[in-house]
């Protein structure tokens, strides 16, 4: 890899946030293709930052310093991809489902699928089914990702799930549920298309969707 | 060696949540279930009554209970009072626990935070006052106050910049919760010279327990490494349990055995270990703590008797020796059958019968 790009890699694994848009900026500066820095230095980083969060080396912190020096990367990069005509993975609306107010969970997935290029559409907590709904419609989102904590919030993600299917939005999208009480067979009863117990797995869940 | 003990071999105890006894006994669960004390003694009545009709064979509830002073409920987990204190609105439902509505302070606010006249704010100013008529009523009160976790009460007013903070401002994190501990050992202790007990609205199974262990909730340590519990979050604790004895720790993520070396750092006497936690690990760095092992409601709600006694017989097997030990399982939802919990106390019998 380039020494460059390296750089970049290394920031963004490690979260040093300080030094990233100046390695960024010296890789623009060299000619450096926007899609290869976003790529192979930062998408690749986060990816590495998803593996080590599952093998449980990076916790919640380090993690989220990771994906705090990816968006600071990003905000310099992102014109330069726009000028490059480099697309976003797609596009995903999201949020902690009604009557649930956590969301260091929907954080951290939001965060990581950032990391892989996706846009984000973030909804925030305790979010109505009528609000997704209305945000399917206005977004055009590939993914609907459902967020709870609570076993008694859990039905808010089938009430969604018919909520969408009520305003005929819901073929329109693949809807992804997680959270620490939900299982791969809550999410198939309710008729989502996939569960992820973690945030590492939610992003390769997204991709695997979106195709 | 521990200075705890036990008011049985393997005692075990079951915590519903709100959503059950909502549904089972019509129980609803708004401000007034906390803070009204006639509603408190009303359905603390209800409640023992219930549990011993439905569960009399597992040892729950009582036959004939009379109305107690409780000063906060025994019977579901659920802390509000330290992010209350703080300042945090607090959302009550009919069928779910009180949620600490998030404030997300700025790094500036939380700065500014100073130790404050706790006992003349809501919801502490109102519980005192109605000790203090119920004691003048009854003679005694009874009961205890969820009085939550350094991580868990820090994170309604800081967001998740308390994690980024661990590394961006160390020292602001350190300060915060370290008012948090002084806050929380002041109440504990206060409602502990009141009543005798810290932490029964933590977990049931401290009622079990002589003398009663002060629980502080962990929850939330399941997402920081054990370096940083250890330089973020230990020596708060330690201070703690200096102030708090005996001291124990609820645990409930499912990676107790990565911090249980650094847990061993402390005067423990107990802690609780969460489901999916490596037992047999855990023992090995705590060899003489009580351990109260947690059964996972969420199985307890979806799997099958047989898969429940499976996991019972399993979490027992794969602790030890198990004299110093307990079972329990919190948060059982409506809809859990019955089936399973009797599943569950059938293995539990044979253990007490026949021994581990």
């Amino acid at each position: 890899m380039d020494e460059r790009l390296q750089q970049i890699y290394n920031c963004v694994l490690n979260g040093e946030m300080d030094e990233v848009t100046a390695h960024i900026q010296a890789a623009l500066d060299a000619q450096l293709d926007p899609g290869s820095i976003l790529n192979q230095g930062m998408i690749a980083a986060m990816q590495e930052v998803g593996r080590l969060f599952e093998e449980g080396e990076y916790f919640v912190p380090e993690m989220l310093i990771a994906a705090r020096t990816m968006q600071d990367g990003l905000a310099l990069l992102k014109p330069h991809l726009v000028q490059a005509n480099v697309q976003s993975a797609g596009k995903v609306v999201i949020g902690t489902v009604k009557g649930d107010l956590h969301d260091i969970g929907k954080n951290l997935v939001t965060m990581m699928l950032e990391g892989a290029a996706f846009e984000i559409v973030d909804l925030g907590v305790d979010v109505a089914p009528e609000k997704f709904v209305e945000a399917v419609k206005a977004h055009q989102p590939r993914i609907v990702g459902l967020s709870a904590l609570l076993t008694t919030t859990m039905p808010s993600m089938r009430t969604t799930i018919e909520a969408l299917k009520a305003a005929g939005v819901r073929d329109q999208v693949k809807v992804i549920v997680g959270g620490a009480p939900v299982t791969e067979a809550f999410a198939h009863d309710i008729g989502a298309d996939g569960f992820a117990p973690d945030a590492s797995r939610a992003v390769k869940l997204t991709k695997s969707l979106v195709g | 060696m521990n200075v705890i003990t036990a008011d049985t071999f393997l005692p075990l105890e079951l915590v519903f949540n709100p959503n059950w006894w909502q549904h089972t006994a019509g129980i609803s669960f708004e401000e007034s279930f906390y803070l009204d004390a006639e509603t408190r003694i009303h359905n603390d009545v209800i409640m023992r009554r219930t549990l011993h009709q439905r569960y009399r064979d597992l040892g729950l509830g009582e036959a004939d209970p009379q109305p107690r002073p409780v000063i906060g409920s025994l019977h579901v987990a659920g802390g509000f009072v330290i992010p209350a204190l703080l300042g945090a609105h607090i959302r009550f439902e009919a069928a779910a626990a009180p949620q600490p509505e998030p404030v997300h302070w700025t790094g500036a606010e939380i700065d500014a935070l100073q130790p404050f006249d706790w006992k003349n704010r809501w919801p502490l100013k109102q519980l005192i006052a109605d000790m203090d008529r119920l004691e003048a009523q009854y003679g005694y009160v009874v009961g205890d106050l969820n009085t939550d976790g350094l991580l868990n009460a820090a994170y309604h007013f800081y967001g998740q910049e308390l994690f980024t903070d661990f590394y961006q401002a160390p020292d602001r994190v350190r300060r915060f919760l370290g008012l948090i501990g002084e806050l929380i050992a002041a109440v504990a202790s206060y409602i502990h010279g009141r009543t005798g007990s810290y932490s029964i609205a933590v977990n049931r199974l401290a009622a079990h327990l002589t003398p009663t262990p002060f629980l502080h909730a962990n929850c939330s340590v399941q997402m920081i490494s054990p370096k940083s519990y250890r330089e973020m979050q230990l020596p708060i604790e330690q201070q703690l349990a200096e102030r708090l004895q005996p001291f124990g720790i609820h645990h409930c993520g499912d990676n107790l055995q990565r911090v249980a070396a650094e847990y061993a750092r402390l005067p423990l006497v107990y802690v609780e270990a969460g489901w999916g936690s490596d037992v047999a690990r855990v023992r090995e760095a705590l060899p003489d703590v009580f351990l109260n092992l947690r059964l996972s409601p969420i199985r307890m709600l979806q799997c099958t008797p047989q898969e429940i006694a499976h996991d019972t017989e399993r979490l027992l097997q794969a602790t030890g020796p198990l004299e110093q030990v307990g079972v329990c399982c919190v948060n059982l939802d409506h809809g859990t059958p019955d089936e399973n919990l009797f599943a569950m106390f059938e293995v539990i019998q044979r253990y007490r019968k026949y021994g581990a």
